[in-house]
């Protein structure tokens, strides 16, 4: 009966790359190409899940893609932080991506380079873009959570509890804890629905194979370092500070003005977790004037993994990246 | 027959468990047992009218037992610290002195014993020197180890815990209780929040199916889970849901945070205690990234002061 199961085998990140730096917690990766552009691109990954997700498998592989059609791809892994990191704090991410593009940009002989955040990845982009606007050539957002006055379940939760609670008696919000959240948001379809379709293709192993791949990468979930948790949820999700125009780094204020690279956004148009509407007002309110916004009507995974977006967005996508690399 | 089957039915899933995350495994084998109570309702279904019955009841505790599970964990773990550090009356424990004594008696004649089997054992097989060398040093290891015993049992237990610990100790204590049953409150109005919400989906289904012609098994079970799946949504956005698990979230976390400042502050004021706790922990934590961050920003001036210099 469990044979489909007993032949499930996981090894995800389909290109070969090398660690080219390491600081305790934080990894910059480079991925092995002979690329034809000059520009390199960095992938800022979210602190939530795994980078892997860009390059799961052969068929579904974002950085594969961007490889073949001659990109130098770079990607920033945050790790899995331990109760010693409890202390990290959002301006140590955005003062490691600008360790990254200044270490990148002096290998590759540039001054500046496309930054392509994913989902709360590229929230740490878009701040990273609007205070060091002058070293981003490119910015590319997927998925991004900018504008936090949303109505799903995720943000509804995140705007009534008290992170500082959590963090005084856990440390860090643990991967077992945002585990249980996400599946609490969807219950029925993400605990039943999902595993009910999978009982009805037990011997389809490419459906076995793509379902499990899925989930490995969805319950490899790291901690967030608690004071990171607490900054993120107090001020994105409840005050929205980065569209008002209150957030600062380190007393530097994040001035979306700031934001005239060219820029493309990718969102999905039935993502629970980045709802549309947590990008179109920032898209809107950018004085960018080269800004394209692609959309598929799949949901927050889908928008990476679908065969569907990657037979059509991540064509126009890495075309887009492609054009403006020399 | 049937062992034989089960055993290899459970060599099998172990198997399957090695490869698979363990909330997917979880999931899976708790959906296989939610196919089988849609399966039995389908059947009452196509015999006649569909009604409420313990099937439904099933199906609620395989969905919700993954997410009640760590909240319960929780209450787990009160009973056992709490069991742990509890202070009993005084004249029990004294009472109990007497016991241990007899206690201590029966475990010294019982090693005697052991000790008196070892040894023939170790007379048939141990050349003479190692013999004498492992009775010796076995010998004196119990005598030492007996003295000390003997000396700690004959004095009194510190029994009176509310002035044995410090103030806040016994303070963190009183609010922790205070949060648990603040918590306790929350967790039931939790959990009868999800099981009204799932019994008027079931009724709501119940209704669907009755009056409407349902034509196959995969019909009907997706039927099941949209409806269910939409009280849901609409259930957990609502209000009275976010304010009672955010009252619940608070209340647990108060508690864990009180929990473990009091046993912190037992262990920090005892002399004989080896381990360094959680807070003491974490203020070294905070001033090595304090620290981490000075000397990036010195090398940052450095590297500015070099391209400086280099007429950068």
């Amino acid at each position: 009966m469990f044979e489909t199961l007993k032949k499930v085998d996981f090894t995800p990140w389909a290109s070969d790359y090398e660690v080219v730096h390491e600081d305790w917690l934080f990894k910059l990766l480079h991925f092995k190409s002979k690329p034809k552009h000059r520009i390199p691109v960095l992938i800022v990954y979210a602190y939530i899940n795994r980078p892997y997700v860009l390059d799961l498998h052969d068929r579904v592989s974002v950085v594969k893609k961007m490889l073949k059609k001659g990109l130098d791809i770079w990607m920033i892994d945050w790790g899995y932080p331990k109760r010693a990191d409890k202390f990290t704090e959002i301006r140590d991410y955005i003062d490691y991506i600008d360790f990254c593009v200044d270490h990148i940009c002096q290998q590759k002989k540039v001054d500046k380079l496309t930054l392509h955040g994913y989902c709360l990845g590229a929230t740490l982009a878009v701040i990273y873009a609007s205070l060091y606007p002058k070293k981003v050539k490119n910015l590319v957002i997927q998925a991004p959570p900018i504008n936090f006055e949303t109505s799903n379940t995720l943000a509804l939760w995140a705007k009534s509890i008290d992170p500082t609670k959590v963090v005084e008696a856990m440390g860090n919000a643990s991967g077992e804890l945002l585990n249980t959240s996400f599946l609490l948001v969807d219950p029925i379809r993400l605990a039943v629905g999902k595993y009910q379709s999978l009982l009805d293709n037990l011997d389809n192993e490419g459906f076995a194979r793509n379902f499990f791949y899925m989930d490995q990468w969805i319950f490899d979930s790291p901690a967030i370092p608690g004071k990171v948790y607490e900054e993120y949820i107090t001020r994105w999700y409840q005050r929205n500070e980065i569209m008002k125009g209150t957030y600062d780094i380190d007393g530097k204020k994040i001035n979306l003005k700031n934001i005239k690279m060219p820029i493309l956004a990718l969102i999905a148009e039935k993502d629970h977790i980045t709802p549309p509407e947590a990008t179109l007002p920032f898209f809107e309110k950018v004085p960018s004037k080269d800004k394209l916004l692609l959309k598929v009507d799949k949901g927050h995974i889908g928008l990476s993994v679908s065969s569907h977006s990657h037979k059509t967005l991540w064509e126009r996508a890495i075309n887009w990246i492609v054009e403006r690399s020399n | 027959m049937e062992v034989l089957e089960r055993e290899r039915l459970g060599e099998e899933l172990l198997e399957v468990f090695r490869r698979l995350p363990k909330e997917s495994f979880e999931l899976f084998l708790r959906n296989l047992n939610i196919r089988r109570y849609v399966e039995n309702l389908w059947e009452n279904y196509k015999r006649g009218r569909l009604e409420y019955d313990e099937n439904f009841d099933k199906i609620f505790r395989e969905i919700f037992e993954i997410f009640f599970r760590p909240i319960e964990l929780l209450i787990s773990g009160y009973r056992f610290v709490f069991g742990f550090i509890r202070t009993p009356n005084v004249f029990e424990i004294e009472g109990r002195r007497e016991l241990m004594k007899a206690y201590n008696e029966f475990i010294n004649s019982y090693f005697k014993h052991l000790e008196l089997l070892f040894n023939s054992y170790l007379n048939l097989f141990l050349p003479e020197i190692s013999r004498n060398a492992v009775d010796t040093f076995i010998l004196s290891w119990q005598n030492t180890f007996q003295r000390y015993f003997d000396t700690f049992t004959e004095w009194n237990t510190l029994t009176e815990s509310p002035f044995v610990i410090p103030k806040k100790g016994s303070e963190a204590l009183l609010k922790c209780l205070e949060y648990f049953n603040k918590f306790k409150v929350e967790f039931s109005r939790f959990k009868q929040l999800v099981e009204e919400s799932y019994m008027i989906s079931a009724l709501n289904f119940i209704e669907h199916a009755n009056s409407n012609e349902i034509e196959s098994f995969n019909e009907f079970i997706t039927i099941f889970s949209k409806i269910v799946s939409e009280e849901f949504d609409e259930v957990l956005a609502s209000e009275e849901y976010l304010k009672i698990q955010s009252g619940m979230l608070e209340n647990m976390m108060m508690y864990v945070k009180y929990a473990r400042k009091h046993l912190e502050i037992i262990l920090e004021s005892n002399p004989l205690n080896p381990l360094a706790t959680q807070s003491e922990l974490d203020e070294a934590y905070k001033r090595i990234h304090d620290l981490k961050r000075k000397v990036r920003e010195l090398e940052k001036r450095i590297e500015e002061l070099e391209r400086l210099s280099r007429g950068g």
